[in-house]
């Protein structure tokens, strides 16, 4: 799987809380930067106190991305800020960036802060699902969920990622039946399934491309 | 069926699982999601959520719903809880039960809303005024959140005693695989002979923390403090992991706990055996468990993300048997594996005393 | 019963307990007890009814009632009342509350209650003056009112002006019924019992929050005799805080 064949310089990851948006953002501005020189990647989670994609400012810029997030002290503080810098990196053609938006509607609801900046680039929009998280398990409960980010973030969805894990536990069993859940949200929507996420480490091939993921927020111990 | 679940919102859920259809309020990060999470799941059990203008306000709401007899929660971070103390105080001598979750974060004052330890005392030792306990449960996995839940509401019930989960922030932030008991049924938890229900089938009752006689107000004492004495003979609980022949026991609780097990693996490596006593009560406080292991050691070393609160405890159980050095770090700075093995080595050298 | 007397005029409500009010002379507690008691009384309802006492001279109010009742932290009865009415919504809850727990320490609890249409019954005793603690003064004291912590007495400068509580607490869309009225004569008296059953009502009907704000005497700290008292609530009270009906969204609710 390539993240250059959805032929877009813009990827931008919405869902609900928890869904693995974060991770996937990270690992998605790594793949890139393997192949083109200019990746940035933005944080615009202004719900999420912990685990964040500037958390690991440090670390991503030795991998050669450019985190864009509230400066310095800033990025701790308990305030949803958003920055003139962040719509720059947006816009600009020159980058191939990956936006990391906040859970849920709320989460959502900032983009319609800088729709301008998002309508005037060619973009494509992909919902995280994780079938093993709360108010996400069902075909029902997940159209519900897409319907409200979508019409909260005024941002149309092109993709269905399945991230369907139960962090160091996950097996290949949870990820078939998660993808099983995805292909009818997919059918019922018609929102084409644009890969599955496989942690490293686990032998899985399914329905959808497999996107092999490595983790980097890690806890503590 | 395991899931993925952040840690407040394992919380929530264990606690509708335990029977609990009553929560009040107010936002406060880190342990929002607690709250989202109850606005969005109690309506779905025919409960109810109400969020409240203030943590004062919420706490006294709790008041008003424990006295009716049902269960009844609320979570908030550190600055919430100070606010929350006055009607802890009186809860505490109505007699009331109910369930309380500390989300811990930096502090004094506004702080910051990075995890710590640093309300141990406020938890432990009072906060609010006069003479009364809370049972003070500490996990230190989201499963481990999940099972104390229950014991908390059950330990509430029987004891007519607040029980207070203590977390931080990174307990509540982090995500973990979790299993739920079993949903138990809200009317079918223990019928209470002494709520108010209206007095249509009992003489009137009156459910208060006041008694203007001092000889009155002290009988009200000695029951609390029977009661007390009753949690504290029945209902200790800790975790004694690689403590058989350790060279050094690390008393932790809580997320500094779960570090610690990393650094028990660390310092296996370099071939010093690491052992951790944890307190799961952190009220009552496991004393005599500590003492019998201080006869095994030279030095008990008590970890926190704070300042020196549980290491006043760890000396009272340990009473003088084995030194009692310390590290830690506040402000909501996590210390790391690798530095907690970096204090082991400084006790073992003689460079950190206790 | 003795068979001497064959009709019996006035009699002790059954929702009052029997035991001796600890209220002063003249004082006008005792008098807004006894009207609770006897509108719940013919309401119907003691079976059901929680009281919250207040911090305050009526702190020992859920012992002179024959009902389920607690005393909620000072300010706090509002919260509390929120907390009982929520877990049991078929229960009729009311608080009975003073002018320093309802107008000052517990403004916040109050207006909230108030405004989220809580379905719950304010007894509120406006008496100008903290009597509990000993005569300092209140959010209501009146300009110029001597209290013991106002010697000179109440200047706007210093201390601000008399709030009115049920000109406040009207504005809100959450209060369904709120009426200020005294219990000086017989005719206010009749008046008072009919404002506080229509307060009760409003709750049986789950039409939103009710109160009554009840103009009182305090003749120990005001250091009025009890008819002076009266007096004195009519001349200068009544000025500051005019008796009415503030709100009454009863008809809309309906």
């Amino acid at each position: 799987m390539n993240f250059l064949n959805f032929k877009t310089r813009l990827f931008v990851y919405i869902g609900m809380f928890g869904s693995g948006k974060t991770e996937l953002a990270i690992n998605t501005a790594i793949d890139l930067r393997k192949q083109v020189s200019r990746v940035a990647l933005v944080d615009i989670d202004v719900i999420s106190p912990y685990f964040r994609s500037r958390d690991e400012r440090k670390f991503l810029k030795t991998k050669g991305i450019e985190v864009i997030a509230p400066p310095g002290v800033l990025s701790h503080a308990d305030l949803p800020i958003i920055t003139a810098q962040m719509s720059g990196y947006i816009s600009n053609p020159d980058y191939f960036t990956v936006a990391d938006v906040g859970g849920n509607e709320d989460g959502a609801t900032v983009l319609g802060s800088i729709k301008p900046f998002l309508d005037s680039t060619s973009k494509s929009v992909f919902f995280v699902i994780n079938t093993l998280r709360p108010f996400s398990t069902t075909l029902e409960e997940i159209v519900k969920n897409i319907q409200k980010i979508s019409k909260s973030g005024k941002i149309k969805i092109n993709y269905l990622v399945c991230n369907t894990n139960i962090g160091s536990e996950t097996n290949g069993d949870n990820i078939r039946k998660g993808e099983e859940i995805v292909r009818k949200v997919s059918e019922y929507l018609e929102i084409p399934v644009a890969f599955t996420v496989v942690k490293d480490g686990i032998e899985y091939s399914g329905k959808f491309p497999v996107f092999k993921l490595k983790r980097y927020l890690s806890n503590l111990w | 069926m395991k899931m993925l679940f952040k840690g407040s919102e394992a919380i929530a859920e264990a606690a509708i699982r335990a029977g609990c259809r009553l929560y009040f309020g107010y936002p406060i990060t880190p342990q929002s999601e607690l709250t989202e999470y109850m606005s969005r799941r109690l309506p779905e059990v025919d409960g109810t959520f109400l969020q409240a203008e203030s943590e004062v306000a919420t706490v006294n709401m709790m008041y008003g719903a424990s006295c009716t007899g049902k269960r009844v929660m609320t979570s908030t971070s550190s600055p919430g809880f100070s606010l929350m103390m006055e009607g802890v105080s009186y809860m505490a001598g109505a007699e009331l039960p109910a369930v309380f979750v500390n989300v811990v974060r930096g502090g004094p004052g506004l702080g910051d809303i990075q995890p710590a330890q640093s309300d141990y005392f406020q938890a432990t030792k009072g906060g609010g005024h006069g003479d009364y306990r809370m049972i003070v449960l500490a996990p230190h996995t989201i499963q481990e959140s999940v099972d104390l839940m229950n014991l908390a509401f059950d330990l509430a019930d029987k004891y007519r005693m607040l029980v207070t989960i203590l977390a931080d922030g990174m307990l509540g932030q982090m995500m973990e695989p979790v299993e739920f008991p079993e949903m138990r049924d809200p009317n079918g938890v223990p019928k209470k002979d002494w709520a108010l229900t209206g007095a249509s089938d009992h003489e009137p009752r009156k459910v208060t923390s006041f008694n203007i006689d001092p000889y009155g107000l002290e009988e009200m004492n000695l029951r609390y403090q029977a009661t007390y004495k009753k949690v504290v003979e029945n209902e200790i609980r800790y975790e004694e992991v690689n403590t058989k022949d350790a060279d050094i026991i690390i008393a932790a609780y809580g997320t500094m706990a779960r570090i610690v097990k990393t650094t028990i693996h660390l310092a296996e490596k370099e071939g010093i055996k690491v052992g951790l006593f944890r307190p799961i009560t952190l009220w009552p406080f496991p004393y005599k468990q500590i003492n019998k292991l201080a006869d095994t050691v030279e030095n008990v070393l008590t970890v926190e993300m704070s300042y020196g609160q549980m290491l006043e405890d760890v000396k009272l159980g340990v009473n003088g048997k084995a030194k009692t050095p310390f590290y830690g770090r506040s402000g909501g700075v996590v210390p790391t594996p690798t530095e907690v093995l970096e204090a082991v080595k400084k006790v073992m050298v003689g460079d950190l005393n206790g | 019963m003795d068979s001497t007397i064959d009709k019996i005029i006035a009699k002790m409500p059954k929702s009052l307990s029997g035991k001796e009010f600890t209220y002063c002379p003249g004082c006008h507690h005792g008098i807004v007890h006894r009207l609770i008691a006897e509108v719940i009384d013919e309401l119907g309802i003691a079976g059901k009814t929680l009281m919250v006492a207040p911090v305050g001279c009526s702190v020992f109010a859920y012992e002179f009632f024959d009902l389920d009742g607690t005393v909620a932290p000072h300010g706090r009865a509002p919260a509390v009342a929120t907390g009982m009415k929520r877990a049991m919504p078929d229960r009729i809850v009311f608080t009975y509350q003073g002018d320093g727990d309802l107008a000052s320490i517990g403004t916040a609890e109050i207006v909230h209650a108030a405004n989220r249409g809580e379905n719950i019954t304010t007894i509120f005793i406006n008496n100008a003056v903290y009597g509990m603690t000993g005569g300092q003064m209140a959010p209501t004291t009146l300009l110029g009112q001597k209290t013991t912590t106002t010697p000179y007495g109440r200047s706007a400068k210093a201390n601000g002006y008399p709030i009115r509580m049920s000109e406040m607490l009207a504005t809100l869309e959450g209060s369904a019924y709120v009426e200020r009225v005294m219990v000086t004569t017989p005719q206010n008296v009749i008046k008072a019992k009919r404002a506080i059953k229509k307060a009760f009502e409003v709750q049986i009907k789950n039409l939103g929050f009710s109160m009554v704000e009840v103009l009182s005497t305090c003749p120990t700290n005001w250091g009025l005799t009890p008819i002076e008292a009266m007096k004195w609530l009519e001349e200068k009270m009544t000025k500051q805080y005019p008796l009415g009906i503030y709100v009454d969204r009863t008809k809309e609710a309906e």
